[in-house]
């Protein structure tokens, strides 16, 4: 097995690259018993700060295997540390200081993928907190939706994966999972939640060509001008077809 | 669709407050119990207010301006409400007003200690409204020096989510019906929709507090009874995160709290995802 990773990704119109607070990362790893891939995203939330510094550590966290979700108040200790060591502790102003007690906040999904003897097939487990969320694509059909399966569940206040341990209290209840088999072919969309709801209203509406210009996505520039063309276009009942947020594709071709 | 423009640094909106600043506001307010002043009440309620405020705009490098404030007050005069450094200014950019209170408290918030207890921390608690209490109610006045400044920041802001208007009073203007000026205001309108009028009765009446009523009918007195009618609906988004915060409203939900505050209004605006495990 030897997964082929893309990563598309564009931030919110109106700011600057810098100011995109997605994050993405991937691991391949090889031993004499198995051989996995690893990969997450994690999308920061606009409204706290340093999060995108927050997110890049959970997903590097993952994929290292480090922060086990299944675990997460205890897992995620050596990551908030080491949070709190990249922000230092300078003079900050009262709204900083206010900020960084709240903490900041991000989803996680991640996949974990496996193959099976054959390197022809395999198992896959994926696990998430938030509204992140990965498609199954076999043959140009959907296979499955996780975590969030329909447009009307995403919303602008899900459960988010804190550097403050004490908002993480009732996290474990907010983990899902799920697993599935793989076979050559097969493919994996990862998407931050403002293109997985445009992904899984498109799908809602019989629009399958949606799969595909994901699937043929070649360039940055060809993902930034569908995601352009998106946010401008509006659907039937007058509302922006693409919210206006960070955006992150991972797409994963076996 | 009304109020769905997004609000951005390239396409702010407009927070604006009106602040009763007069003699009345000396009294006791809520329950016979209490000995806490309306004025006092009232530069904390505000306080609080443009403390959430502040925050919800701040990111890792400062403040960002997605608002800008305006802080009128009225009693003796009508005029600008801002202590400190920004004391006689019309409109600031929230960035501005961030880094610029009149100064900033240590106050202790009671916090989880992640192990389901809760502990004392202090946290910075800054200030740029003072109370004050002199003389009348002029609120028609200030309704009307409001509109003015109003009516000329949306000719600069065309597309802009409308402004929001939070008047905060004691309930009785002595310089006439406010009803009228009111309605002149919520018919001040962007490409978004029109301007929202939302009212903070703080009331020396014993009621309960009463939060974003959709009927007159259970408050307890007449000038309550003319500010909600003043108050514009509360909008679609604001309702369902209502109720997310465990805020009954229902269809025909205004604006209007009596003996509350408004604070959980700043959480009802939507800049970004918010985390619903943040408190």
């Amino acid at each position: 097995m030897w997964p082929t990773a893309h990563v598309f990704w564009d931030s919110k119109a109106g700011n600057t690259s810098d100011e995109y607070e997605d994050a993405y990362w991937a691991e391949h790893l090889k031993d004499d018993e198995k051989e996995l891939f690893i990969c997450a995203i994690a999308d920061g939330a606009t409204s706290t700060s340093y999060s995108k510094l927050w997110a890049q550590l959970l997903v590097q966290a993952y994929c290292n295997r480090t922060f086990d979700p299944h675990q997460a108040q205890n897992s995620l200790t050596p990551v908030q540390q080491e949070w709190r060591n990249q922000i230092g502790s300078k003079p900050l102003p009262w709204f900083a200081q206010e900020k960084l007690r709240q903490g900041a906040f991000a989803t996680i999904l991640g996949i974990t993928l496996q193959s099976d003897d054959s390197h022809e097939a395999g198992c896959w487990q994926a696990v998430a907190i938030g509204d992140s969320c990965l498609v199954q694509i076999r043959q140009g059909q959907l296979l499955c939706s996780f975590p969030l399966a329909q447009s009307f569940q995403f919303d602008s206040s899900p459960v988010l994966l804190s550097s403050n341990p004490s908002s993480n209290q009732q996290i474990q209840e907010s983990l899902c999972t799920v697993e599935g088999t793989w076979q050559t072919g097969d493919s994996f969309l990862l998407m931050t939640d403002a293109l997985a709801c445009w992904f899984i209203s498109s799908m809602e509406q019989q629009h399958t060509d949606h799969i595909l210009q994901l699937q043929a996505l070649t360039s940055q520039e060809q993902f930034g001008q569908l995601i352009s063309t998106e946010r401008s276009a509006v659907d039937i009942k007058q509302v922006k077809r693409l919210k206006n947020d960070d955006v992150t594709l991972v797409r994963i071709l076996l | 669709m009304p109020y769905t423009a997004e609000i951005s640094r390239s396409n702010p909106s407009l927070f604006f407050f009106l602040l009763d600043q007069s003699g009345s506001m000396d009294e006791p307010i809520g329950s016979g119990e209490s000995t806490k002043k309306k004025a006092d009440e009232l530069a904390n309620a505000m306080n609080r207010l443009l403390f959430e405020l502040t925050l919800k705009c701040a990111k890792d490098e400062g403040v960002r301006d997605y608002y800008e404030i305006g802080i009128l007050g009225y009693g003796a005069q009508v005029g600008s409400a801002f202590a400190g450094s920004l004391a006689g200014r019309e409109l600031v950019p929230i960035s501005e007003l961030g880094n610029m209170p009149a100064r900033v408290e240590d106050r202790t918030k009671k916090v989880s200690d992640g192990a389901g207890g809760l502990v004392d921390e202090t946290i910075k608690f800054p200030i740029w409204i003072d109370p004050v209490c002199n003389n009348g109610t002029p609120m028609c006045k200030a309704l009307n020096k409001a509109k003015s400044i109003l009516s000329s920041w949306i000719s600069q802001h065309p597309n802009c989510f409308p402004p929001i208007v939070i008047n905060i009073t004691d309930g009785e203007s002595s310089d006439g019906d406010p009803t009228e000026v009111a309605r002149s205001i919520t018919n001040l309108s962007s490409s978004d929709g029109n301007v929202l009028l939302f009212n903070i009765h703080l009331s020396s009446d014993r009621s309960p507090k009463i939060e974003f009523p959709s009927s007159e009918s259970t408050l307890p007195n007449e000038p309550a009874k003319l500010l909600f009618r003043t108050s514009s609906l509360l909008t679609d988004f604001m309702k369902s995160e209502a109720q997310k915060e465990g805020i009954p409203v229902f269809d025909g939900a205004r604006g209007f709290v009596f003996n509350a505050d408004l604070v959980a209004l700043i959480k009802f605006l939507e800049i970004g995802t918010r985390p619903s495990n943040l408190r």
